[in-house]
This record gives structure tokens, sequence and C-alpha cells, in this order.
């Protein structure tokens, strides 16, 4: 069982991807506190605590869309890294986008995980299963 | 000079030169005759001069013979008077010298005293004639005296009835101014003395001329040694002078005594002005002559030259005509001396020639219908001429030419290139495409080409430009690029678009399936059966929805996405594509193990493997269903065959197959999107190879694609 003190960012503008999320975690019992931001600007003033309160303590965990308004992922994965205090947030990429561009610049970018959405809901609970056993492996900091 | 005037030169030279030859010596010989004329004249009068004075000496003789002894007069008076003495005799002898005509007459008694004379004692005769009697013949003689005047003495003896001798007499003509007088002749008549050559009695005393008193002495010269032999008085000496411009004949004889002796000169000069009269006459005959024969030898000549030089006139226009090109140049000799030979020669080279030769005008019409452009260069590179075409291509006219420079209408860089004829070049010839500007300065895109042109011992002597105007071409070569460009763009659009509408279409589907999970999932005791069931059958056609636009997306994919192509071991790529594949039990697959490799990238290529062996599968026979792979070297090409034996396909749908979204059999019967094929004959195609259907129905299929050996430029970039 990952620490339960881990929380967990997600960077959604889909009501229902968001709310897919949430019952897979509730399915497969992850009970880590979940954010949202609907995309990557409102995720950054978050995790900054700019206009917003700051979500503490700081998720080490974000899953991120890519296909956003306002920010799409790869800009705020650019803006992620070149953030000293925010640079080593571990981040999954959970998207429709099959684009190799995509796929590169995310992997660029250090993240730890590419994910493409399943459009069949056994295949999500799967792929988020496999997600949680991840976590529970990875030693965080 | 023209042939013409030679041949009249040459003519006239032939005839003048003998006719002045002949006018000199016609001439020479007139002179000759004329002054032959003159001097026999002059020889008939001294011939009359002489025998007048022959005719007096006879006549003197006669009477002193006839005073002395026959004479009546004499006699009567004699022996009238009983003449005893020579004195009586004296008193009637100037009546008998008056009667005779003697110029004188003189009686001399035995002891040779004077006992009378005619003369006066102061006469210059008298001592002299008193002196001479001395020894004297009794016969009468011509006496000279060479201080006196020439005269004749006849002397007589005197002799009594009774036979004795009482003395002499004589009596003479004197040969004076007044007896030459008495000649009547029309010239200079002259007596020289022989002894001491002085003049001693003329016709004329105002006449002495030099030259007589030489002549006088150089013929009492020839006399003295050729005396009684040629020396008579019809030996003459003759001489011509020019005296004051004035012609002179001179004609001399010899006086000679009775006693043959020489005495005086007897010399006639005549002044002949009428000489230069008759040469110029002669002279005037002789040149008018020669001209009527200059005139004639003119006429002729001119007549015998034109009829030479005409046709050689005839021959060198035409000549000339055909060095200027003109090899249709002919000339009409018809005669049939060697100039008709050499018209003949001539008229059969130019037919030859024509026929051999592109004429200069001939190549002249090919240039001005040529529609490129041509420069000609020399081998400085200058232009030395142009076509019609370059005249109308850069706007200059062919004077205007004359003074351009290729520098003034193209790059310089290019100009070098051209201008270059050193041995880099010598052997090649040179084109490229570049631009000229035009007179109006409108930049024209042409292909210039560029050959050396050498003479015919091989040395260069320039090079000839051919220009072609290509702006057409390049603008129509520009806008099918830029169509090109358009069109790959659209098709990189459609498939953008093909790529976005299939993902955005997707994030609806997932949320639909989504939905209809958790429906089922928070209501699981409150729907009934049919309800489940219909959602059941939602998710599965959101299931094929996604199918559908996976399929989609992945046939976008192939003309969007570059992918990396390599070496491809094809036996091997078989095999994991077999592997990988759930074979129903029962269906067997065969793959030929001369597989080969090829470039490929290898996930479309297994993709294309794929579909054509799962198709094989997906549409077997009910049992022993097969399928086997084969392949075929095509030479550039492999060619691989997927057969199976399952129930075919119709000619008539072999088409449709290949269309996307298209199945022949109902969708709930056979789970298929139709995007196979479609997906495999683009990767083939995309690939530049092609696929073929071979089927009947009920009789298996056949799908062959080929596939290149090499990777081509194209592909490549």
């Amino acid at each position: 069982m990952m620490d339960k003190s881990v929380t967990i960012l997600l960077v959604e503008d889909d009501e229902i991807d968001a709310v897919n999320v949430q019952r897979a975690f509730k399915k497969v019992k992850i009970t880590n506190p979940l954010y949202r931001a609907e995309n990557g600007l409102e995720a950054l003033a978050m995790l900054r605590g700019e206009g917003v309160e700051k979500t503490i303590p700081t998720p080490k965990i974000i899953l991120l869309d890519i296909n956003m308004p306002k920010m799409n992922g790869i800009e705020f994965l650019q803006a992620l890294r070149a953030d000293p205090d925010l640079k080593g947030i571990s981040v999954v990429v959970l998207t429709t986008s099959d684009e190799d561009r995509d796929k590169v610049a995310a992997y660029d970018l250090n993240v730890a995980g590419y994910v493409l959405k399943p459009v069949q809901p056994e295949k999500f609970i799967e792929a988020v299963t496999t997600l949680d056993m991840y976590w529970n492996l990875m030693e965080m900091p | 000079m023209k042939i013409r005037y030679k041949l009249i030169a040459a003519f006239l030279l032939v005839v003048l030169v003998p006719l002045a030859f002949i006018s000199y010596m016609h001439d020479a010989k007139m002179s000759e005759a004329i002054l032959k004329s003159y001097e026999d004249n002059n020889k008939s009068r001294l011939d009359v001069v002489q025998s007048e004075i022959e005719r007096l000496t006879a006549s003197a003789e006669n009477y002193i013979h006839f005073l002395a002894n026959d004479s009546a007069l004499i006699k009567a008076s004699y022996y009238a008077a009983e003449l005893e003495s020579v004195q009586d005799l004296a008193r009637i002898l100037p009546e008998a010298r008056t009667k005779v005509g003697l110029s004188y007459l003189e009686v001399i008694d035995l002891n040779g005293k004077l006992v009378f004379s005619t003369l006066n004692k102061d006469s210059p005769y008298s001592a002299h004639s008193m002196h001479k009697t001395e020894g004297m013949p009794k016969t009468a003689v011509l006496w000279f005296n060479s201080d006196m005047q020439e005269y004749e003495i006849h002397k007589a003896s005197l002799i009594t009835r009774k036979k004795v001798p009482i003395g002499y007499m004589h009596g003479a003509y004197v040969l004076d101014k007044k007896f030459l007088q008495q000649l009547s002749l029309n010239v200079t008549v002259s007596l020289f003395d022989a002894d001491s050559g002085v003049l001693t009695a003329a016709n004329d005393h105002d006449i002495e001329y030099e030259w007589g008193r030489q002549f006088s002495s150089q013929l009492a010269e020839k006399c003295k040694h050729e005396i009684d032999i040629n020396c008579g008085s019809d030996a003459y000496l003759v001489r011509r002078e020019i005296l004051h411009g004035v012609h002179h004949v001179v004609v001399a004889s010899p006086l000679m005594s009775l006693a043959g002796k020489f005495f005086g000169a007897l010399i006639i000069t005549e002044e002949a002005p009428q000489i230069h009269k008759d040469l110029a006459n002669a002279r005037g005959s002789t040149a008018m002559m020669s001209g009527f024969a200059l005139i004639i030898v003119i006429f002729i000549g001119s007549t015998l030259a034109a009829g030479l030089s005409r046709p050689i006139e005839a021959l060198k226009k035409a000549a000339e005509n055909m060095g200027r090109g003109n090899l249709d140049a002919r000339v009409d000799i018809k005669s049939k001396d060697e100039l008709g030979v050499l018209a003949t020669t001539f008229n059969g080279m130019g037919k030859a020639l024509s026929k051999t030769t592109v004429s200069k005008n001939y190549v002249e019409k090919i240039l001005a219908s040529m529609g490129d452009a041509l420069f000609v260069l020399n081998e400085n590179g200058d232009i030395t001429r142009v076509n019609q075409a370059a005249s109308t291509m850069l706007g200059y006219s062919d004077e205007e030419f004359q003074s351009k420079q290729l520098s003034d209408f193209m790059d310089e860089s290019i100009v070098d290139d051209i201008r270059d004829l050193s041995a880099d070049y010598q052997q090649q010839n040179y084109s490229r495409e570049t631009s000229l500007v035009a007179r109006d300065g409108t930049r024209l895109s042409v292909y210039l080409s560029r050959a050396l042109l050498h003479d015919d011992g091989g040395n260069l002597i320039g090079a000839v430009c051919l220009v072609k105007d290509i702006s057409a071409l390049m603008l129509a070569e520009a806008t099918l690029l830029e169509k090109n460009r358009e069109l790959e763009k659209s098709n990189k659009e459609l498939d953008q678009f093909a790529y976005v509408v299939s993902h955005d279409l997707k994030a609806p589907l997932r949320a639909i399936s989504n939905l209809a999970q958790w429906i089922e999932e928070d209501n699981e005791d409150k729907i009934d059966e049919d309800s489940r069931n219909n959602l059941n059958l939602m998710r599965a056609r959101v299931l094929r929805m996604e199918g559908l636009i996976n399929g989609m997306l992945e046939f976008s994919r192939i003309g969007r996405v570059e992918e990396d192509v390599q070496e491809v071991n094809v036996q091997q790529l078989l095999g994991d594509v077999v592997d990988s594949m759930p074979v129903p039990e029962g269906f067997s697959i065969s793959i030929a193990d001369n597989m080969p490799a090829v470039p490929a990238n290898k996930v479309r290529l297994s993709q294309v493997f794929a579909n054509l062996i799962s198709n094989a599968i997906k549409y077997r026979r009910e049992e022993g269903g097969e399928a086997d792979v084969s392949v075929t070297d095509m030479g550039k090409f492999y060619q691989f065959n997927v057969h199976d034996n399952g129930p075919g396909i119709a000619p008539a749908d072999h088409g449709k197959v290949f269309e996307i979204f298209k199945t022949l059999n109902a969708r709930d019967k056979v789970e298929s999107t139709g995007v196979g094929l479609t997906l495999v004959k683009r990767i083939v195609e995309e690939n530049g190879g092609e696929i073929i259907l071979e089927s009947e129905e009920g009789e298996g299929a056949c799908f062959s694609f080929t596939w290149p050996k090499y990777i081509t430029e194209n592909e490549a970039a």
C-alpha cells in the first residue's frame, strides 16, 4: 500500500474522464488524497499557491492529460520541470493522444509513464491497478 | 587591266612596230630617191656645161685653124695685100675676132714677140699668152692659166703662100661669169682652179660655199692619181650638205683640157628647199597610210578582243556570282573553242556543287526560320552574327547586335564560361539554364548551349550559342510544383483532419462507454435483463466504432508520419507475425523458406502480412483451412503471395475489397472494420509496390503484392 500521505494531482479537463479516474481509484481502493485541476495553468497555480490555496502537502504524483485548453500537458510539463521546487514531481501521462510527437516530448520531460486512455472501462481499471502496483513498488522521497 | 585592253594593246604592238619600221624605211628610201633625182638632174646640168665647153673648145680650134689656114677672110686679106708679115695681118684680125666670137685673138712672130693682140697691153692675158707660146704644139690646145680665169687658148701657125712660116696666132674663149650666166641654169655653177683651188668663176658671185674649195681639191687629188682612167668629164663627185637648215646637193666633175689635162673643177650646187616639201609630202602620205592602217587595226583588234573577252567576262560574272554563294549561276557560251569547253566545264562544276553543297542561301533560310536564338561568336568571343529569332527574343536589331557584347544581356559568369574557348573546353560542349535580359529589361529564362566551331583544318575559329526560351516551360513547371505542393499540403491536411476527427470522436465514445458501464454498476439491482442486454449491445457498438476510428487513425498515419526504413528479414518477420496471431485449430499456415530481406518499415510490412494472413483465417472453410505464403523474384521487385483455400471472392467484388470500410459480409456475422485491405493497399503503394487479387468464387483467393528490392531516391528522400 502506498503511503497515505502522498497526495495525487489529476490534471484533466474532461469531467467524465475525471470521474472515471475517481471511480477507478475507488474500485482499486487507492485512498490517497486526489486533487483535480482543469488545465495546466490551474495546476501550476495550485502547486505554487498563486491566487488559490496552495495544495499542502505538495503532490508527489501528477496524472496529466495532454490535450487541454489554456495550457496543455506538454507546456505544463515544461513549466514544471523549469520550476526548482516542483521539478522532482513524478508525472504519469494519461491521455488519448497516440502521437509520437507527444510521447517523445513527454519522455524528454522525464515522465514516469505514458498511458493511453482505453475506451473500454474494464481496460481502464486494469491500467489503474497496474499504476497502483507501480506506485507501491516505487519509493517516494 | 581588263583582258580586252591587253589584247588590243598586244595587237597594236604587233602591228605598230613593223608599221613604224616600214614607215621609217619608206621615208629613208623616199628621201634617198628624191636626193638621187636632184643629183641626177645636176649631173645632167654638169653634162650640159661640159658639152658646152667641149663645143666651145672645138669651135675655137676650128676658128683658129680657119683663120690661120683656111679663112677666106684672112686669105682674102692676105692675098690682097700680099701679106708678108704678121704686122699686116694685124690690121684685119680685130674684125675677124668679132666675127668668130672669140674672147681674144693674138699673133706672135717666130721670135715669140707679140705682134698683135686684140687685148689691151695692160690685159692680164698678154704677157702670159706670149710666154706660153714657146714650144707650143702646132695644133690648138686648151690652155689653162692658174692666175687667170679659165680660158681656152687655141694656137695656129701662120704660114705665107710661099710656105714661109711667119709666126703663130692664137685666140681663146674665156670661161667667165658671163659664160656661166649664158647657160641659164637655175643653180649655182662655179669653177675652181685645179692647182690653187681658188674659185675662178661663178654664175652668182654672191655665193661662195666653203665646201666648194675643199671639194675641188678633193677632186684635184682624185684626178691627179686617176688621170685618164676615171677622171673623164663624166666622172662625178657627189655630196649632200645642209646649210642653214637647207638641203644642198653638190655635184662636181673635172674640167679636162683637150690634151686630157685636168685643169679645174666644175661644181653645181643646188639649194633644195623643195626636198623638205617633197619629204614632208612623202611622210604625210606615209602617216596617213599608217593612221588608216591603225584605225583598221584598232577596229579589227577591238572586235577580236571583244569576241574573246565577252565570254571571259560572262565566265567571270558567273564565277563571281557563284563565289557569293549562288550555286545556280550558269554561263551561256555556245562556241566550240576552249572557252566553250571551259563554260561547259564550269556549268558542270556548278551543277555538281549545288548537288553536293548546301548553298549559303539554304543555310540562311534555315537560320531565319529557326525558332531558337542563335549567336555566332568569333575566336575572341565577339558576336559576329545572330539570327531572326535572337532579334525577336531580345528586341535588338541586327545592326544593334553589331555593337553588343554578350555581357550586355547575359550574366558575367556565364559569359566567361562561354568565351572560355581554352583547351579545357575544346572537346566539350557547354549547356545550362540561365537567364537573359531583353532590351526592355525583361528577364527571360533560357536554356543555353554552346558548341565550338572549327575550320576544315581543325583550328578553333569561334563558337555557336543556341538559346531556347524556356520561360513558358519554367512557368508551367513552377505552376506544377506549386500545384503539387498544394496537393501534398491538402493531402496532409486531409490526413490531419482524419486524425483529429477520429481522435476527437474517441473522447465522447469513451464517455458513452464509461457512462453505460456506470449506469449498469450503479443500478445493478434495479435494471432488468432487457436493459442490461441493451447496455451490452451499446457497449459492443461503441467497441465497433472504436475499431473503425482506430482503422481510420492508422490509415491516416501511413501518409502522415515519416517512418524508419531498414533491412528487414522477411522470413523472421513472417515467423513473428504468425506466432503473435491466434490460429484456430485445424487451420494450417505454411511459409516458403526462401524469403528474402527487403528494405521496409518493420511494423508496416508486418501489418501487411498480418492483415492478409488474418483475412485468410477469418474467411476460411469449415475444415482443412490453409494459407501459404510464397515469394517470386521479379527483378527489381519481389512479389509476395498469400494464397488460401477459402470461399474466394467473385471477380465483380475484387475492386470493393480494397475500399475503406467496405465489407463483403454483414459485420454481425464476421467482425470486420473494413479497414485492413485498404491499409494493406496503402502501405504497399506508399512503398512503391502494387497489390493484385486473383480469385474466383469458391476457388480460394490469392493476394499478391510487390515490394521493391532497393530504396529509390524519392522514397529515401
